[in-house]
Parts: C-alpha cells; structure tokens; sequence
C-alpha cells in the first residue's frame, strides 16, 4: 500500500499533490500491517492449538469459528472449550469472562482515542481489541497521531484476525496431524516482555512495568488469572502514585 | 448449555468489557480511572509476561534449580532497559533460550 504514495515521489511529483486520503492512509495502515506480524508468531500456533480443541471438544468446525470471531481471545476460547468438553458450559463462561477482565482496563486506555470516531467505527475497533492490537494500537498512535493511528490500528487489527481465524481453521482441519507447538508458547511472554521496552519512557512507567510484573508474578498461583488483572490493577495505581507526586 | 450458546455468552460479555469504558466517549471518567488509564500498557504486559514466563516454568521444568525460562526472560529485560528495542530484546531472548537449551542438554521448552 505504501507503494502509491511512493510512486508519486520516485517520479518526481511534488508530494504535497497527493490526495490526503491516499498519503495519510497508505503508510500508517502498512506500518499497522508490517507492526502485528511478528505477533502472528506467537498467536499462529496459539489459534492452531483452539482449532485442535475445538474439534476435540467435539464442538462443530462453524461455531468452533464463530467463537474465534466474537471471543478474539484465546485464554479465554481455551477456557470454554474446556468447559464445554467437561460439561461445564456455565462455569466455564464465568471464567472465560474473568480472564478477560483486563480489556476493560484497555478499553480505558484507548478511550482517549477513540472518542472522536462515529459509534460504528468505535464499535469496531473495540471489537478488534486485544493484547496485540492494544500494543500495536498504541504504537500507531505515537507514531502517526489519531489520523493516521486509526489506519495503523485497523490495519493490524484486521490482519490478526485473518491470522487467528485462518490459524483455527487450520487446527480444526489438520488437528491431530500437526507437530506439538508448545515450545512457541515462550515466543509470547518474551515479545510481550520486549513490548514493555516501547512502553517504558518515564519512571511512572518503569514503576508501573516493575509493580505490574511483580504483581503478576507472585499472584501467578490464583485461579482465573487473577494474577494478571492484580498486576494491571496495582501496577497502574502504583505508576499513577508516582506521577501525581512528580506532579506536585 | 449448547456449546454455540456458551461461545456467544462469552463473545458477547467480552464486547462488553471491551466497549464499557469506550462508550464514555469524550465524558470524564471518575480521575482516577483517567490517571490509571496510561499505565495500563505497561503494566499489563510486565505481568502477562511474568506470569507466562513463570507458568511455562511451571509446565516444563519444575525442578527450582536450572530455570531457563527465568535467564531467558532476565537477557529480554536487560536488552530492554539498554536499547528499548522490541526486536533486538526478543532476538536475544530467543538466542538465549536456544542457547539455554543446548548447555541443559535440551531440557529446557526451547
């Protein structure tokens, strides 16, 4: 896509006739794209693993598809294929939604953003967030500003759940005959680990990576993920803490 | 509970928490939800990375001592505090567990 802005350079077109839409569009929403691809490594093989699941689960190949559109989660997909398989459907619900509790805490976070697009566009782009457009998402935003941050997110947005539907249905056709993908589920941590390294600017920040990781890390043993959504909680007060006395 | 009902309950209460605090709009959220808010990032990865790294732990090498996943999280975090680079971190993470793995004897997950 970058392409056609690029044309009008290399031919010697003053850049400034480009058509806002084309230049403003193009390179946010490649960077978006090229942003979400070394994600796929670690969430490719993590919706394989559902797909596996979900025909182990006996659940039909549709909905077990279904699920991957509207959960886009995958702790969570893996936490009702669990239930349905044990015949606790409505436990596993109540689970998969405490697992998820942390996309409200995005939600906020990307609140400030999005409160000037129209309610269809709000609602989608709330519909594509998760861990890895989250941090693509904030990325583009710094980068491109809200114009072209919108393009950045969308575009990573829509190439995850390409991947992450595709990855499913891939798991779901070839199941059993696909080699054991649990050594990549180290590629995750690490890169969400190598994420917080763009995160981190400011000691606010640090405080809140360094409370957040401790956080999660000794609460790792509660159930439902509690840890996690503890560390979020405490880390982000904590960071907030900081901030307001450097303030004062 | 058919399985096609407990799927679209947890889509549905997932757009739920996605969309809650976005439906705000531009109104203020209560201030200290609104400082909170940008310290989510870094905060939430931190403690899904710990947390990961510590439960791959868990799974694959639960002996206390010769903890690969730790070193390797130990070379990430220290490639992040000097160069702030996601892929130079994340190569590194990944040399060293392959590293790791080799000095174990293949042990280790990676």
């Amino acid at each position: 896509m970058t392409r056609v802005a690029d044309r009008f350079i290399v031919v010697g077109m003053n850049t400034s006739t480009v058509p806002d839409e084309i230049r403003g569009t193009a390179r946010p929403a490649a960077d978006g794209v090229r942003a979400m691809l070394p994600w796929l490594v670690g969430v490719v093989p993590l919706g394989i693993t559902i797909g596996v699941a979900t025909a182990e689960a006996g659940v039909h190949p549709v909905t077990g598809l279904v699920g991957g559109l509207v959960m886009f989660a995958g702790s969570a997909h893996l936490a009702v294929l669990d239930g349905i398989a044990n015949g606790a459907a409505g436990a596993a619900i109540v689970t998969a939604l405490a697992i998820n509790i942390r996309l409200l805490a995005y939600g906020a976070a990307m609140r400030p953003f999005w409160s000037t697009l129209r309610q269809g566009r709000r609602l989608l782009f709330a519909a594509l967030l998760i861990d890895p457009t989250f941090a693509n998402g904030l990325e583009g935003y710094e980068r491109h500003g809200p114009g072209g941050g919108h393009h950045h997110y969308l575009a990573g947005g829509i190439v995850l759940m390409g991947a992450w539907l595709a990855s499913i249905g891939i798991g779901l056709a070839a199941g059993s005959l696909l080699p054991d993908l649990a050594a990549l589920g180290l590629f995750m941590p690490l890169f969400l680990l190598a994420e917080v390294g763009g995160q981190v600017d400011d000691r606010p920040r640090a405080v809140a990576a360094l409370v957040g990781a401790t956080v999660g890390g000794l609460a790792i043993g509660l159930p439902l993920q509690v840890g996690i959504v503890a560390g979020i909680a405490v880390g982000a007060a904590a960071g907030a803490i900081v901030n307001d006395r450097e303030s004062s | 509970m058919s399985p096609l009902a407990a799927i679209l309950a947890v889509g549905l209460g997932s757009f739920a928490l996605r969309y809650a605090l976005v439906a705000f709009g531009d109104r203020a959220l209560p201030p200290v939800l609104d400082r909170m808010s940008g310290l989510v990032a870094p905060a939430a990865f931190s403690a899904m990375a710990f947390a990961g790294l510590l439960h791959l732990r868990d799974v694959h090498d639960p002996a206390p001592v010769g903890d690969q996943t730790l070193v390797t999280g130990g070379v990430v975090t220290l490639v992040v505090a000097r160069r702030r680079s996601a892929p130079a971190a994340l190569a590194a993470g990944l040399i060293a567990a392959a590293a790791v793995d080799l000095a174990s004897g293949g042990r280790s997950p990676v």
